[in-house]
């Protein structure tokens, strides 16, 4: 089972949220994973107000497959520019919680809680060749 | 909001829907107090700072690209406004900086590539049903835009009786086909229209709006042409001019001439169709195309009087239907028969027509038959008669 961080505020993860479980890709600046790359927007600004994204902005976004990565690259010039890499990874409940964003509709892209539990989740992901 | 720019000329802004997001919304609409849509994109950011394109953008434009009908490289580098806003934030407090950027300063690199599209997930957000003004609709759209402003002459001078309103429709729209058909250069006056023809012309009922009953109609085909007419625009084209012509006796005969018979009887019967709703009639129409358009106006009597002209002339409507069936009597000497249809039990009886080919008849054969329906419009009642010759007959 996983726990979160004291500076998570209530209901968050959100109550659709599910255990994780599965494979998930995550975009990374490069092919050399980074600490950076999995680092939340919460957790790079801590004393910013994230407001109604309080909870969104401490979960880090993954997508369920690389055909995902590379669309979202087509269409975003930012991601394509600063993210050259696609890693992945194989998650089970220990390693925190998903939920479909950024709403339920959305089956491309989730976001993922990491539990307080995983102090070093880059280590879980590998490149995957693109 | 740190992805959301304050104090700049795009007013108070609210987002609507998020079709694309990694950490944060990358790709979203938002909304100002005064009803204005932008659709957001994000460009660049480092640890600091992002930047983001902000396109001004109608509900028909975004209708475009929430169908797929355009692509989102399209929609950046043809803005509305034909300029974007380069808009640059701070996750920390920092008011936001604004630029005007015209399409042409970006390279293909800053912009989502072609072929790629807005999400079609479920949307949050209603956008509404778009301009009502045809010629905004038009060129938003790159669709043709027809209006139809009716006043009817009743208690309820925002609502139209649904017979008389469907037949006008349905009649307008074969209207379009016929004309459509003479524009492509293959008009014939009998027959089914080919589907090739109507898919070019097919119209799509887009909104009702005061006005004082107002009806949109939007064409289904997209104005890819660049420098040539869609044949929706040329087949509106002609039928608007048929309105300008009003109640001109020799202009009308003159141009129902050029249009043959399959059109005249069509503007006949779409005449009558609007006699019956009693109303004058305002016409609007917007084309993604500059040089064309147009509005005008058409009195009650002045479509009556149209309609009397038009009753004068002889049309006829001829239609070839073919059947599988049973004779069931023929005569030779009055040189009429009756046949009835296996596949719908319908009754078909008439004349034999003067060239028919016809062998002697076997009532116990299964014939494939070839007959003409002609429906002729009597001039002086505007009565419709249907007509049935046979022109062929075939044993199976």
């Amino acid at each position: 089972m996983s726990d979160f961080p004291d500076h998570y505020p209530e209901q968050c993860p959100p109550f659709e949220a599910t255990n994780a479980d599965g494979v998930v890709y995550r975009l990374t600046k490069t092919h050399i994973l980074d600490k950076l790359d999995f680092c939340s927007h919460y957790e790079l600004r801590p004393d910013k107000d994230w407001g109604d994204m309080a909870c969104q902005a401490r979960g880090l976004s993954v997508f369920p497959s690389v055909e995902a990565c590379e669309e979202i690259k087509k269409k975003i010039p930012s991601i394509r520019k600063n993210n050259k890499g696609i890693a992945s990874a194989n998650l089970n409940n220990n390693h925190g919680k998903f939920a479909n964003t950024p709403s339920t509709n959305s089956k491309r892209h989730m976001t993922w809680w990491v539990s307080s539990n995983l102090n070093e989740p880059w280590t879980l992901f590998s490149n995957v060749d693109n | 909001m740190f992805y959301l720019p304050e104090k700049t000329p795009l007013g108070k802004l609210e987002v609507k829907d998020i079709f694309e997001f990694y950490d944060i919304p990358r790709l979203f609409t938002c909304k100002n107090k005064t009803g204005q849509y932008y659709l957001v994109l994000s460009i660049d950011e480092n640890e600091e700072e992002l930047m983001w394109l902000y396109l001004s953008i109608s509900v028909d434009r975004l209708n475009l690209l929430l169908n797929h009908k355009k692509d989102l490289y399209f929609a950046f580098k043809n803005p509305e406004e034909e300029y974007l806003y380069k808009i640059k934030t701070y996750y920390l407090q920092k008011d936001a900086e604004f630029t005007y950027i015209l399409p042409e300063q970006f390279t293909d690199d800053e912009l989502p590539y072609e072929n790629t599209y807005l999400t079609n997930e479920p949307l949050k957000y209603d956008y509404g049903l778009g301009a009502i003004d045809p010629v905004i609709s038009a060129h938003a759209s790159n669709r043709e835009v027809f209006n139809l402003h009716f006043y009817p002459p009743n208690n309820f001078n925002h609502e139209l009786g649904i017979r008389e309103f469907g037949k006008t429709l349905i009649i307008f729209q074969d209207l379009v086909d016929a004309v459509g058909q003479k524009c492509s250069g293959k008009p014939t006056e009998k027959g089914l229209i080919p589907a090739e023809i109507q898919q070019k012309t097919y119209l799509n009922a887009s909104q009702i709006f005061m006005g004082s009953f107002g009806f949109q109609m939007k064409s289904n085909y997209l104005d890819n042409e660049i420098f040539d007419y869609s044949l929706i625009s040329d087949s509106l084209a002609e039928v608007f001019n048929l309105f300008t012509l009003k109640d001109n006796e020799t202009d009308l005969k003159n141009k129902l001439h050029d249009l043959k018979g399959r059109a005249a009887s069509k503007y006949q019967q779409l005449l009558k169709e609007l006699l019956s709703i009693q109303s004058d009639l305002k016409i609007e129409w917007g084309s993604p195309k500059v040089n064309r358009g147009g509005e005008f106006f058409l009195e009650k009597k002045v479509i009556k009087q149209a309609f009397e002209i038009i009753s004068k002339l002889d049309i006829a409507e001829r239609e070839i239907i073919q059947i599988r069936g049973r004779l069931v009597a023929f005569d030779t000497i009055t040189k009429s028969y009756k046949i009835v249809s296996l596949d719908d039990n319908r009754h078909f009886s008439g004349k034999v027509a003067e060239k028919a080919e016809i062998p002697l008849p076997n009532f116990q054969d299964i014939y494939s038959a070839e007959i003409e329906q002609i429906i002729k419009t009597q001039s002086s009642s505007g009565k419709e008669e249907v007509k049935y010759e046979l022109i062929k007959l075939i044993a199976c």
